[in-house]
């Protein structure tokens, strides 16, 4: 604090200088405590700088290089790494110059990135006829395009190949949608309505009474199946359709892939994008990441289903944690007899958030889930079991697990913002005659509103970036299902979901090729961390609108 | 006069409360009262539930006695032989010596079910026989030197309304002649191998020895074990390889052969206090079970004391409850380390290895003759002397755990020394699971630890410089940025940490290392040079914006060390520091090792630690403050010698919130170390800890297992720990705050 006092004494060390002096009276420490708070802003700084130039350089189509490898055929690629020469006092050499490329073709070589000898490497060019190919599965395929063939006939080659690639392809594309559309939808609800008939008939069985027609349920599951098979039909010669449509393709060693159009993503000739084209690029491609569903076991495409969930998690804990969270609040500041009980039970909140997260995931797993979901599959899903309904992990069961987690965080946020509401404005009320529950009703929550939802906010911010009791009560990889679907009863409380901090570690620790899957994760951990700091950002905003009010409020 | 003022005279009030009023606050009182009092007990009830998960881990087995009977057709006790059940527990079964036969017996009915004579024992009559615990093979000896194999089966029909039917038979399989001399053969005993061959041993009376390997619809033979004995043969057993050997006699002798391929080479006796009544193996082959005379029951193996040693030398590694009486008999389960013993009194007692846990007791009306472990260990069958054969049903879901499982070191089967060790599951049905917490307990302090190391110095300091010096407005933009970085996800620093950080640092090591030094150098240097630098150019920077010069300063600091790290590395490491780790610790460098989690964890637990000692800095009362000055102490003295002990109460108390949100920490160690739970302090190699072992192994663990169990044990513990370490620091910053008000 900049008091008169310090001035003085800052003042009469400038009068009397010298070092021995400064040494003395602390100043090189002071200088040094100072350093501590720079390495810690460096470090967050520093990070914040990683995931954003990371995450965001990901969409970016970077050049192909080209280079000759002395006695062994050239490679094509886009320049990742490099390495420096390493030796020890003695000379050897610990480790040689080497250059990382990622050179894709994951389907010819057996893996995305090579490390080169950079003394094998001579001639360095981007030759601009270089195509890359996105592909549905395989990762990205570098290399030249020779031509384009229909049912085995080519139809294009040479300099008129890259435009009927890119018209030949929107046609492919959209006929293997449509299959896929069939496939996933109609089939889909097809299966479903058989499943429900099946159950129908496994539940009458086991409430042992033949109240059903079973000739007719059998009938009804024939007529689905006949559907099921005519769909399936449709679905497969769309798929044959659209596979009739290749690009022939020669890679740096001058092998020969046919790839088809329709599990080409995108197709793009890096070398010679404008500057416009490439930003095109990577907003198409930046668009598909939010809004795309996951490739390549996660490694590619988008992750929607794990935003989706994320937020859809969030707010289930929020439904849930906020009436509990300020009711409690509302009970240890209105109507709780303030004594030593009522301290301990706030020390108790208070370390309840200190309490470690993978503990209220075990609860979680142990009490809402095998106890309560064991329960409930017991006595309204007999038909199902033993494969569980509600008796394994889900999204409701996650969201209540975080609901508890964060309930400490709304608490102490509301009797903060309770605590602040002047006490004339209570009396005032309370003086006009209103009672205690009207009071609180009409006077002090409405006052207290824009301390809730701080807390709430907190709470909300706290909960998307929590991993490690989600891991146990309902996170996965791949969920085939979001929660909401146009099936009755359009909410899946049971269902499994998705989320962006999980995916974080499953696609960065458990995925088979890493490597690739590096960029992704640093696009997605840009995307949490953008959200989490917004969240934030709302809660302090708020937090210091109200103190703001409260400071000058004079009622 | 006027009449004086009376008391006012009653008056209705001008306005009343309507009931609806009056009955919504009643209401609203109670529901509130109720809500807020449910969302306490939920809060208790988390600490509850998660303990009662753990109880019944410590709860001995329950035991419920079906019958007790004496069985029609029962022979005289020492004619009948190898007592069994089948996992139905529909039939028992017993080798009847007189009859040379095998009687079934209906569990239900209690009546004889079935007898199956075995055509050679109606000419060589049985005097001995073993049956092994896991399979229902039976070996026997007999009178003139024979041992007879036999099998044992249950055939299992279910009805149309999933009755269950089952039908017992049993067939002879083979037969060898082992004892050239055809005398009985009084002890014989087998293992089998996982392709069904049987080794087995025999001992005649005179106490001449025989092993020997047998394979179903290929016969056998059997060879003499050149021994001289003192004393009558026992007991004896021999392993499933047919290389472990052992005898005992009476005389308290134990005799070990390593049966490889030199009979005689690998020899050793041992001379005991009490002789050794009857022995078995436990399932694994490894430990020996021994019952003693004096009603010692005790398990040994063999350690390896050097390690060129074939013949391990046999050591007691787990010493049990001891019967009142002789031990009569052992009989390991076929499924887990458990085992049964009786007395010649009659008292039967459920024992398990590694725990060591007595987990049944109950005594017999007479001495024990037989007893079964049921192969799903569901139920046991004991036979006494006088002929009653009792049948138990047996609940005991967790015989492994005991507090000294858990806590405490354990010899497990195949170390050399006890140790601790966590290991839950393993390939082999035969596998010893390894409960222990210590190594995860010391895995999460040694986290906490590197953590707090990297993270209480800049936290306390940047706290200090951030309340005590520095200028308001850059204050009031450094504080929410700090904020933010404890709103950071851990799994987003555990991904760095593990992805980015650690391989770069393996690369720059020493350079990081040594920015530990070059940066407060700099920063020392500089301040010694700026003290020197004109007046003028010194005003330039008011007080308390230090920061914008230090943040250069701090990067030349770093890009110092990094540019020395090479040239040390070279000078000191001979440019390999890994191998010079290596060298003088012996100890193997591994990249995801306690630095990295040291910084990652640092990282996540600076912004708690600084809060709060923030708080505590600022809230020290401004005459303090005004008063050193006032003295003549410089800005510097004033912080260190009255700010900060005035307000180390406050630090201590961010210091215990930051240990316990160390300690508590589950993605960052569970991303960013190898995840392997080692019993090690040191910097260069990783940890487990119990938050990641919980995240690694629960979604694995059966529910209500005994994994599962321990885990919530590990829950529990990390509740109580940081619940401690919390209310701890919550008092002291309470008192602290008391303590300024009052001044």
């Amino acid at each position: 604090m900049a008091t008169p006092a310090s001035k003085a004494s800052s003042s009469s060390l400038t009068a009397s200088g010298g070092i021995g002096r400064s040494l003395r009276r602390g100043e090189h420490l002071l200088w040094l405590s100072g350093s501590a708070l720079a390495l810690a802003f460096l470090l967050i700084a520093g990070l914040l700088v990683l995931v954003i130039t990371s995450g965001a350089a990901h969409f970016w189509p970077h050049p192909l290089t080209m280079a000759d490898r002395a006695g062994k055929p050239p490679v094509i690629g886009i320049l990742t790494n490099e390495q420096e020469e390493k030796r020890d006092v003695e000379g050897n050499v610990l480790k040689t110059a080497q250059v990382q490329f990622k050179a894709g073709n994951r389907d010819l070589n057996g893996f995305d990135f090579v490390w080169v000898q950079a003394a094998e490497l001579a001639n360095f060019r981007t030759p601009p006829e270089i195509v890359a190919l996105e592909r549905q599965e395989y990762g990205d395929f570098y290399g030249f395009l020779d031509a384009v063939e229909h049912r085995g006939q080519v139809i294009a080659q040479g300099a008129e190949a890259w435009p009927a690639l890119q018209r030949e392809r929107e046609g492919a594309r959209a006929l293997a949608a449509q299959a896929r559309r069939l496939q996933k939808d109609d089939i889909g609800e097809v299966n479903m309505l058989m499943e429900r008939e099946r159950l129908r008939l496994r539940r009458a069985k086991l409430d042992g009474g033949a109240k059903i027609n079973s000739a007719e349920a059998e009938a009804k599951l024939a007529a689905h199946h006949a559907e099921y098979e005519r769909l399936r039909g449709e679905s497969d010669r769309l798929a044959a359709q659209a596979a009739e449509y290749v690009a022939v393709m020669r890679s740096a060693e001058g092998q020969t892939k046919k790839v088809r159009l329709a599990d080409i993503v995108r197709a793009f000739r890096p070398n010679q994008m404008t500057t416009t084209e490439k930003w095109g690029h990577y907003f198409s491609r930046a668009a598909e990441f939010v809004y795309g569903e996951p490739r390549e076991s996660n490694t590619e495409g988008g992750v929607w289903p794990a935003i989706f969930g994320t937020v859809m998690m969030t707010i289930i804990m929020s439904i849930a944690v906020t009436p509990f969270g300020v009711i409690a609040a509302f009970y240890l500041r209105e109507y709780a007899r303030q004594g030593p009980v009522v301290r301990m039970v706030r020390i108790a909140i208070n370390n309840l958030a200190g309490v470690p997260s993978i503990v209220f995931g075990v609860f979680g797993l142990g009490f809402f889930v095998y106890f309560i979901g064991g329960g409930i599959d017991r006595m309204f899903y007999p038909e199902l079991l033993p494969t569980p309904t509600f008796g394994t992990g889900g999204i409701l069961w996650a969201s209540l697990t975080l609901a508890l987690l964060t309930v400490p965080v709304v608490i102490v946020a509301t009797e903060e913002s309770i605590a602040a509401v002047p006490r004339g404005t209570r009396e005032g009320s309370l003086a006009l005659g209103a009672s205690k529950f009207q009071t609180i009703c009409n006077v002090v929550l409405p006052a207290s509103v824009p301390g809730i939802l701080t807390g709430v906010i907190l709470a909300m911010a706290r909960g998307a970036g929590e991993v490690a009791p989600l891991m146990i009560t309902g996170v996965v990889k791949l969920a085939p299902e979001l929660p909401i679907d146009g099936h009755w009863p359009l909410l899946h409380l049971d269902r499994k979901f998705m989320h962006l901090g999980f995916h974080i570690y499953d696609v960065g620790f458990q995925s088979p090729n890493i490597e690739a899957a590096k960029p992704m994760v640093y696009t997605t951990t840009l995307l949490l961390i953008v959200i989490i700091i917004l969240l934030n950002l709302a809660a302090i905003r708020l937090r210091d609108r109200i103190r703001k009010k409260y400071q000058t409020g004079a009622f | 006069m006027p009449p004086a003022p009376a008391t006012a005279p009653f008056r209705k009030p001008i306005y009343t409360v309507s009931r609806r009023v009056k009955i919504i606050d009643r209401l609203s009182d109670l529901f509130i009262r109720l809500g807020g009092l449910g969302i306490i007990v939920i809060v208790t009830l988390i600490f509850v539930f998660i303990g009662l998960q753990t109880l019944p881990l410590f709860r001995p087995a329950q035991d419920k006695l079906l019958f007790a009977a004496q069985l029609p057709d029962t022979p005289a006790p020492e004619r009948l032989l190898a007592l069994g059940i089948n996992e139905y527990e529909s039939h028992l079964y017993y080798l009847d010596a007189a009859a040379g036969a095998i009687r079934f017996i209906n569990t239900a009915t209690k009546q004889t079910d079935r007898v199956v004579p075995l055509p050679t024992l109606q000419e060589h009559p049985a005097v001995s026989a073993y049956r092994s615990p896991a399979r229902d093979k039976l070996i026997i000896g007999t009178a003139d030197g024979r041992i007879v194999f036999a099998t044992v089966s249950f055939k299992v029909d279910y009805g149309a309304d999933n009755s269950r039917t089952v039908t017992a038979s049993a067939q002879e399989i083979g037969r060898l002649e082992v004892d050239p001399e055809g005398k009985p053969l009084v002890q014989v005993h087998a293992r089998m191998n996982n392709n069904g061959d049987f080794h087995f041993a025999a001992a005649t009376a005179d106490g001449r020895l025989f092993t020997g390997k047998f394979v179903e619809d290929e016969g056998g033979e059997a060879a003499p074990v050149p021994a001289q004995l003192v004393g009558r043969v026992n007991a004896l057993a021999i392993d499933y390889e047919g290389n472990r050997f052992f005898v005992s006699t009476d005389q308290a002798r134990l005799y070990q052969w390593y049966l490889d391929n030199d009979r005689e080479k690998f020899f050793k006796s041992y001379e005991l206090p009490s002789p050794i009544t009857t022995m078995d193996f436990l399932i694994g082959d490894t430990a020996l079970l021994f019952g003693f005379q004096d009603g010692k029951v005790e398990s040994w193996f063999g350690v390896r004391e050097q390690e060129t040693d074939v013949l391990k030398p046999l050591h007691r590694i787990h010493i049990f409850e001891p019967l009142p009486a002789a031990v009569v008999k052992v009989q390991p389960s076929g499924r887990d380390k458990g085992f049964l013993a009786g007395g010649a009194d009659g008292t039967v007692r459920l024992y398990f290895s590694t725990s060591e846990r007595t987990l049944l007791n109950f005594k017999l009306g007479a001495g024990v003759r037989d007893l079964v472990y049921a192969p799903k260990l569901t139920a046991l069958l004991a036979l006494d002397t006088a002929r009653e054969f009792q049948l138990h049903h047996v609940d005991n879901p967790h015989p492994e755990i005991s507090f000294k499982a858990l806590f405490g070191k354990v010899h497990y089967e195949g170390y050399d020394k006890p140790d601790y060790i966590w290991q839950s599951t393993g390939g082999t049905d035969d596998f010893e699971a390894k409960f222990n917490l210590v190594p995860l307990i010391i895995g999460t302090l040694k986290g906490a630890f590197y953590g707090l190391l990297f993270a209480i110095p800049i936290a306390v300091f940047a706290a200090l410089y951030t309340s005590q010096f520095m200028h308001p407005s850059l204050r009031s933009v450094l504080k929410p940025t700090i904020e933010i970085m404890a709103a950071l996800p851990s799994v987003v620093i555990g991904f760095l940490a593990g992805l980015w950080l650690a391989p770069l640092l393996e690369e720059i090591m020493v350079g990081v290392l040594l920015a530990g030094l070059a940066i407060p150098l700099v920063v020392f240097a500089f301040v010694c040079l700026w003290q020197l630098a004109p007046p003028s150019l010194r005003r330039r920077l008011p007080d308390g914006r230090e920061f914008y010069l230090l943040v250069p300063l701090v990067i030349a600091g770093f890009m110092l060390a990094y540019w020395l790290g090479p040239q040390v590395d070279a000078l000191c490491f001979k440019g390999n520091y890994k191998q010079w780790v290596f060298d003088t610790f012996g100890q193997q460098f591994e990249q995801r090792n306690s630095l990295v989690i040291g910084i990652a964890m640092g990282f996540a637990v600076i912004p708690i630690i600084f809060t709060i000692s923030e708080d505590a800095f600022s809230n020290v009362p401004t005459s303090f403050k005004s008063a050193s000055y006032a003295l003549g102490a410089s800005k510097w003295q004033t912080a260190w010698r009255v700010i900060m002990p005035t307000a180390s109460p406050g630090v201590f108390s961010a210091i215990m919130i930051g240990f316990g949100r160390a300690v508590g920490e589950t993605m960052i160690v569970l991303m960013a170390t190898g995840n392997t739970p080692i019993m090690s302090f040191s910097p260069f190699n990783g940890m487990r800890t119990l938050s990641a072992n919980i995240a690694v192994e629960i979604p694995e663990a059966p529910a209500e297992g005994t994994l599962y169990r321990v885990l919530f044990v590990a829950a529990l513990l990390l509740f109580l720990l940081t619940f401690a370490v919390n209310t701890v620091a919550e008092v002291v910053r309470q008192r602290l705050r008391a303590r300024y008000q009052a001044v």
